[in-house]
């Protein structure tokens, strides 16, 4: 293993690649990625839909299902026992225990996520006791202290409900509530209130927020509103079609935004604290993922696009320091 | 709300349906256009006396709300005489009645022996051979003539390998029968249930350890029963493999994956979900097993009650046909009600 | 795969011609309904790939012809008796060139009929059944429920309970019931209507004066449609409750277009896709269920060859005689059924826009 963890790193991820093998060809859903996470810090990774922020965040634990398969990359991993593993290599075994235990998803619609068919107490029940042995008893008591840290009321009586006895923003609780029950490391919250009314958005965010903090764990914040990334994240990422093209302290992004795709985003949303669901202002459609254009990405596009930029792709580089972009724009040659 | 009040609601919706059974099963009566008694009285013993007698006791010669009024009246006290046969229609019913649940019952084995693993298999190997196998068994199933099938399966089983016998009934023995008839009175309520579903022979005799009886069941009834799960076998099998793959696909497992659960919990849900289209779709079809018993039981020569329909619609015997057509109708609500019930076990969404 | 190929471009230009014609009467409407168009052809391409789907629309192109011209290709009129004058020809067995000759192919039934002659009579009534059946009691049905999911309250409880009280019955049990007491009035009917009995004579490929065969036929048609009503009227009706809350039908009501408009305009179009597939698979039931009526002796006798009818004969005499005749015609009704059945299971995945989508992920549109 050539890489290994700096110091505050909890994730590392270097050249990720996932591809679909369909009928049409070759889906390049995420292509030669490198992010990193560190302890006790809120990331963003923001794009349109499509851009591959789902299957890049599913690839770190290999849920990637048929026709999927993670290509290419690594993705190292401090677990709770400070052992460093490599997620896309090590036994299957091993990633079985990790997920749900040190990194847990919250997914995008908590509807179809719980199981109609068992209560919301049995989801936390078994999320403990197939990775742990203890006794159910226990840790359905447990499950009530979690419900109350979710803050749905009355979490004595909530904990023998079915999902659907439950408003969706108490499915998202609910959801949330079983993500944590084995307190993971990293928690990755895909799109987590995409689907909620806009009055329980806000607060599914500040309840992530708090438990963040509370349980000291990295967040990894999936989602197209930059609304919610200036409210809550340290770091942002930005994803565009399969890649990163920016990288940069949210302040950072606010103030100096690089990547013209980053402006154009920005632009979109005239006021970063207003809430906005779509970013379709912006020109063009996302170029297909299937045969992406061999310059960069975004040249279709991009109002600055010059003619290097349809021939080659540009590669990361730091403008400034913890401030990094993928555009010729700012690449001296 | 728990399972208890779901059930009296359902047990509401029950009487009207029931009332509204009674009414077609009226209208059906009231088509009776000219008199069938002709039909009714064999050629021996037609004379003008005997006819206007008839006549006169099924109201014939009144007008059609006195006539309705009297088959259902009679229906309903459970005096209705089959005018052919010259006697209680339930008395016909309850000897026959538990004949053809043995014909559906077994039928019910094949399907579901057949349907399950078929359909697992499919889900398992989607898009192989025998996905587009179970795929094109189904529909041929469902494409062939149950009569045609039931010939070809007397020639090839009974007339060539002489494998099955196909006339008479086993019953239990005389002593187990008495028994079974004793119980209402040993233990009051229980007893009456009890002894009902001992009434059919298969069960009667399971229930006394009879064993050879139910073998012997099984030995002469199993032809219809593979008939019944060759016809509708595929069917089953591609719900059980749309519900399997429809499981499998779903995003709750997809979480329960990513919350780390073993192999063998994720299953479970897989299998509790898929389970709910299949109980629906074999209950469905358990009501589509009695109905097609009709066709059966005049193929295989099976004295059931859906022979019992065939002769008396060659005779015009309309008292037995609307008789028989409502206890059919009864049997097929309580299949329904059983698999509501089954359903809302088993799947906490419907217990509202 | 050039099947594919022909398929698709013939499926493209009936397409083609729809739009062609919808343009001419109201000039514009391509380009308006332009995503629709493409989405049918999207259709058009996933049905050519279905190796099922295309087999099975072949069946019922040939089956359709058949039951078209069958009865002028029989040879024999079905109503003539030839045993009368040859007692050879009672049951004679099949009679294949090299061995043997002067008699049918398939040999002949009791009354020394052509088995083969025969049976081209027998498609038509088998098929025009299932059409009447299915294409009498779909609209039927989707009427009830459109207008009970629609207009709901009372009128939907009553219709509802009045297809709970149908649905309580195995439909083959209430159809014999139905079938077994219709037929004298039906004939009576049809003595006082001629024309009628002309047309439906000419329509089933009878001789006009079958007046208690064709009173048996409409008998079980009418007991068909009875309980087949039901079905349609519930899936359409929660398919309406499912579609009634959806932001256009709003639209549309605020913008105060009369009831009839809405359900035909914007409510049905949105059920139609599996009130099709369940037409197409009906097809096939109803002809196996009328074939089983007759089988039951409710349907036609002599001396009209309905199929089931026929078989139920030939079962008297089974295996010795007739194994080869109850082959023959199971194998007719066999594939008429089998016909729709594939092209049904296929309508299904054309149909669903889930499967739909994954085939033009596969196949790229
Ligand atoms: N099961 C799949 N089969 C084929 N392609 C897929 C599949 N899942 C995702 N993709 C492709 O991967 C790309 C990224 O998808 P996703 O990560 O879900 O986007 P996001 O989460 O950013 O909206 C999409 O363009 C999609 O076409
Ligand atoms: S590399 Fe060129 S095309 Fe791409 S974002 Fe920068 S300027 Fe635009
Ligand atoms: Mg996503």
């Amino acid at each position: 293993m050539a890489e290994s963890l700096q110091d505050g790193q909890v994730l590392k991820v270097r050249d990720l690649e996932v591809k679909f093998y369909t009928y049409a060809g070759v889906v390049n859903a995420v292509s030669r990625i490198s992010f990193e996470v560190y302890e006790g810090e809120v990331v963003a990774l923001v794009g349109e839909t499509g851009c591959g922020k789902t299957v890049t965040t599913r690839a770190l634990t290999r849920l990637i299902e048929h026709p999927g398969r993670i290509e290419n990359g690594s993705a190292l991993f401090k677990r709770r026992n400070n052992e460093v593993v490599d997620l896309l290599k090590v036994p299957e075994e091993v990633i079985r225990d990790i997920r749900g235990n040190e990194i847990a998803y919250v997914f995008q619609d908590p509807t179809s996520a719980l199981d109609p068919l068992y209560t919301v107490g049995t989801h936390i029940v078994e999320t403990v006791t197939n990775h742990r042995k203890v006794k159910a008893k226990e840790v359905l008591r447990d499950a009530i202290r979690l419900l109350k840290e979710v803050v749905i009321p009355s979490p004595e009586l909530r904990v023998k409900n079915y999902p659907h006895e439950l408003s969706g923003g108490m499915r998202q609780r609910a959801v949330i509530a079983t993500s944590l029950s084995n307190s993971p490391k990293l928690l990755i919250a895909d799109e987590p209130t995409t689907n909620l009314d806009v009055t329980i958005q806000a607060q599914i965010l500040e309840l992530l927020k708090n438990l963040q903090a509370k349980y000291k764990m990295s967040l990894i914040l999936i989602t197209h509103n930059l609304g919610i990334v200036a409210e809550i994240s340290d770091r942002v990422y930005i994803m565009y079609a399969g890649k990163i093209v920016e990288e940069a302290l949210t302040t950072d992004l606010y103030y100096k935004p690089l990547h013209p795709y980053t402006q154009l985003l920005l632009r979109s949303v005239p006021n970063p604290l207003k809430r906005i669901e779509k970013l379709e202002s912006i020109p063009g459609v996302v170029p297909s993922l299937i045969n992406p254009p061999p310059g960069c990405r975004f040249y279709p596009r991009c109002p600055y696009a010059t003619d290097v930029c349809r021939r080659e792709e540009p590669s990361m580089i730091e403008v400034e320091p913890r401030h990094r972009v993928a555009c010729w724009l700012y690449l001296k040659r | 709300m728990g399972l208890t009040t779901f059930l009296v609601r359902r047990a509401v919706t029950f009487v009207p349906t029931l009332l509204g059974v009674l009414l077609i099963t009226y209208l059906i009566a009231y088509a009776v256009p000219t008199d069938p008694v002709r039909a009714w009285v064999g050629e021996k013993l037609m004379n003008p006396e005997r006819l206007q007698e008839i006549r006169e006791k099924y109201r014939f010669d009144r007008p059609w709300y006195e006539q309705f009024a009297f088959l259902v009246s009679e229906l309903l006290s459970g005096r209705l005489e089959d005018p052919v046969r010259q006697r209680n229609v339930f008395t016909e019913l309850f000897y026959r009645f538990p004949i053809t649940v043995e014909v559906a019952l077994i039928g019910f084995i094949f399907l579901v022996l057949i349907g399950i693993p078929l359909g697992v298999l499919a889900a398992v190997k989607k898009d192989s051979f025998i996905d587009f196998f179970v795929r094109i068994f189904a529909l041929t199933g469902s494409s062939l003539p149950a009569f045609v099938l039931y010939y070809f399966l007397i020639l090839g089983f009974f007339v060539y390998t002489h494998t099955t016998y196909l006339a008479g009934i086993p019953y239990p023995t005389q002593t187990c029968r008495d028994w079974i008839g004793s119980l209402p009175t040993t233990y009051p309520y229980v007893g009456n249930f009890i002894s009902a579903i001992g009434s059919v022979p298969m069960f009667g005799a399971a229930m006394c350890g009879e064993w050879f009886v139910v073998a012997d069941t099984f030995k002469r009834l199993y032809l219809p029963g593979l008939a019944l799960g060759l016809l509708n076998g595929g069917f089953i099998a591609r719900i059980v493999r749309n519900s399997l793959l429809d499981a499998l696909g779903s995003e709750y497992v997809l979480f329960a994956k990513a919350r780390g659960l073993k192999k063998l919990r994720i299953w479970r849900h897989v299998l509790k979900n898929a389970m709910i289209p299949v109980v629906t779709v074999l209950g469905i079809n358990f009501g589509g097993l009695l109905s097609g018993a009709v066709i059966a039981e005049t193929v295989f020569n099976i004295p059931g009650m859906g022979r019992y329909m065939y002769d008396s619609i060659t005779r015009l015997n309309f008292p037995a046909i609307i008789a028989a057509t409502f206890l059919f109708a009864i049997i097929y609500i309580v299949t329904n009600l059983v698999v509501d019930i089954l359903y809302a076990a088993i799947d906490p969404r419907i217990r509202y | 795969m050039s099947i594919v190929k022909a398929v698709y471009e013939a499926l493209v230009k009936v397409i083609n011609f729809y739009v062609l014609v919808r343009d001419k009467l109201s000039p514009g409407w391509s380009t308006k309904n332009s995503s629709r168009v493409k989405e049918w052809k999207l259709m058009a391409y996933a049905f050519s790939k279905s190796k099922i789907g295309v087999l099975g629309g072949m069946i019922v192109f040939v089956v359709t012809l058949l039951a078209i011209i069958g009865p002028l290709l029989a040879w024999e009129p079905y109503w003539e008796y030839k045993v009368v004058e040859d007692p050879e020809l009672w049951y004679h067995p099949p009679c294949i060139p090299p061995w043997c000759s002067g008699y049918p192919l398939l040999g002949t039934d009791e009354w020394g009929r052509d088995i083969i002659s025969l049976s081209f009579y027998g498609f038509r009534i088998s098929f025009v059944i299932s059409l009447f059946v299915v294409f009498l009691g779909a609209p039927l049905g989707i009427l009830l429920g459109l207008v009970a999911g629609y207009k709901g309250g009372l009128i939907d409880e009553v219709i509802m309970r009045l297809t709970d009280i149908f649905i309580a019955f195995p439909g083959l049990i209430l159809a014999i019931a139905f079938a077994s007491v219709f037929p004298q009035r039906i004939r009576a009917f049809l003595e006082a209507n001629t024309l009628l009995r002309d047309f439906l004579s000419f329509i089933f490929g009878l001789r006009p004066n079958e007046y208690a065969q064709l009173a048996a036929i409409l008998s079980v048609w009418v007991a068909m449609v009875i309980v087949w009503w039901p079905g349609y009227a519930r899936i359409v009706r929660g398919s309406v409750l499912s579609v009634r809350e959806q932001p256009f039908i709003e639209a549309a009501k605020l913008v105060g277009l009369p009831t009839r408009k809405i359900l035909i305009k914007h409510v049905l179009p949105n059920v139609l896709s599996p009130i099709l597939v369940m037409m197409t698979f009906d097809l096939a039931t109803a002809t196996l269920f009328a074939a089983a009526l007759s089988f039951l002796g409710l349907g036609p006798q002599e001396p009209v060859p309905e199929l089931g009818y026929l078989i139920s004969k030939a079962g008297n005499f089974f295996p010795e005689r007739t194994a080869h005749i109850v082959l023959y015609y199971g194998t007719i009704l066999l594939v008429i059924a089998l016909g729709w059945n594939l092209l049904g299971d296929a309508l299904r995945d054309v149909l669903d826009p889930r499967t739909r989508r994954s085939i033009e992920f596969r196949e790229g549109g």
